[in-house]
């Protein structure tokens, strides 16, 4: 009877056929790394936002001339007019690769 | 599992722990058959709840895939899958888990096509979960007892104990079972 009986334990478990378990589990796993990615993006950018606000630039620069700069932030409209056309190839482009890579766009 | 099975999946696994994806859909379709089929007999046969079980073990097994550290990756696997199983039992209420119908409907056709397979998995169901589990990773998936300890996270002792005592309560059902048709 012992015998018989580990013989009847031994025989492999009856196999149990996909029907697109796996493809369920890849699909699951491709939204899990989604949501990491973009939970992962916020924090970065959340983080990137309160270190620009927090540390005290002008303490930290006193002697870099910002005007420069102040002037390129003021007239932004007109500096984007003036490289307008290249600048909006080069950021239809960067949307272009952003949307393919999160497979938002299928070529 | 041959040699170059055995190397096919250490690569597959390696991959999978630099973050290819691909890899790791290669493991999951080369173990799901194994793994639901442990997770059934953990079930008593209830299809729904072990598939649901299995798939968060490989959605828990891709989070954790850093920590594995090489060797025998189904055993890791269930490993998890006897966590996932306990946590489930616990938030069931174990009675509640056990009270399932001992065979289902929804049990695939191979498990039902012997007679003497129906009577074991019947007499499976009324084991302890420990015993079920240590019987069928020590028998049926070919583990040995060290390996099997090491899933179910208990002392080799114990493991041999369980094994023992399930064994000799399955030889009891099924002989009185016996009787019981011969009569």
């Amino acid at each position: 009877m012992t015998d018989n009986l580990d013989d009847l334990l031994s025989q492999p478990l009856p196999p149990v056929a996909d029907n697109g378990f796996s493809r369920q589990v890849m699909a699951r796993i491709r939204k899990e790394e989604q949501r990491r990615f973009m939970v992962v993006g916020i924090v970065a950018a959340i983080l990137a936002t309160l270190v620009c606000l927090l540390v005290p630039w002008q303490a930290l620069l006193p002697r870099v001339d910002m005007a420069p700069l102040l002037h390129a932030l003021t007239h932004f409209e007109t500096s984007l007019a003036a490289v307008g056309t290249p600048l909006s190839f080069a950021a239809g482009v960067l949307l272009l690769i952003y949307l393919y890579d999160r497979k938002l766009l299928q070529i | 599992m041959s040699v170059s099975e055995w190397q096919a999946q250490e690569a597959a696994a390696a991959l999978a722990i630099r973050g290819d994806a691909a890899a790791f859909g290669v493991l999951v379709r080369t173990h799901q058959s194994h793994l639901r089929g442990f997770l059934l007999r953990l079930t008593k046969g209830n299809g729904a709840l072990a598939d649901d079980l299995a798939q968060e073990t490989f959605l828990e097994a891709f989070k954790k895939i850093a920590q594995f550290s090489g060797g025998n990756f189904f055993g890791w696997l269930c490993a998890i899958a006897w966590s996932r199983y306990l946590m489930e039992a616990r938030k069931r209420k174990l009675e509640n888990l056990d009270d399932q119908p001992e065979i289902a409907d929804d049990v695939p056709e191979a498990e039902t096509a012997s007679l003497i397979r129906h009577d074991l998995e019947s007499a499976m169901a009324e084991l302890h979960p420990m015993q079920r589990a240590a019987l069928t990773l020590c028998f049926a998936l070919g583990q040995s007892n060290e390996e099997a300890a090491q899933t179910l996270n208990i002392p080799l002792g114990t493991l041999k104990s369980h094994v023992n005592r399930g064994r000799a309560k399955l030889a009891h059902l099924l002989s009185d079972w016996r009787k019981v048709a011969v009569s």
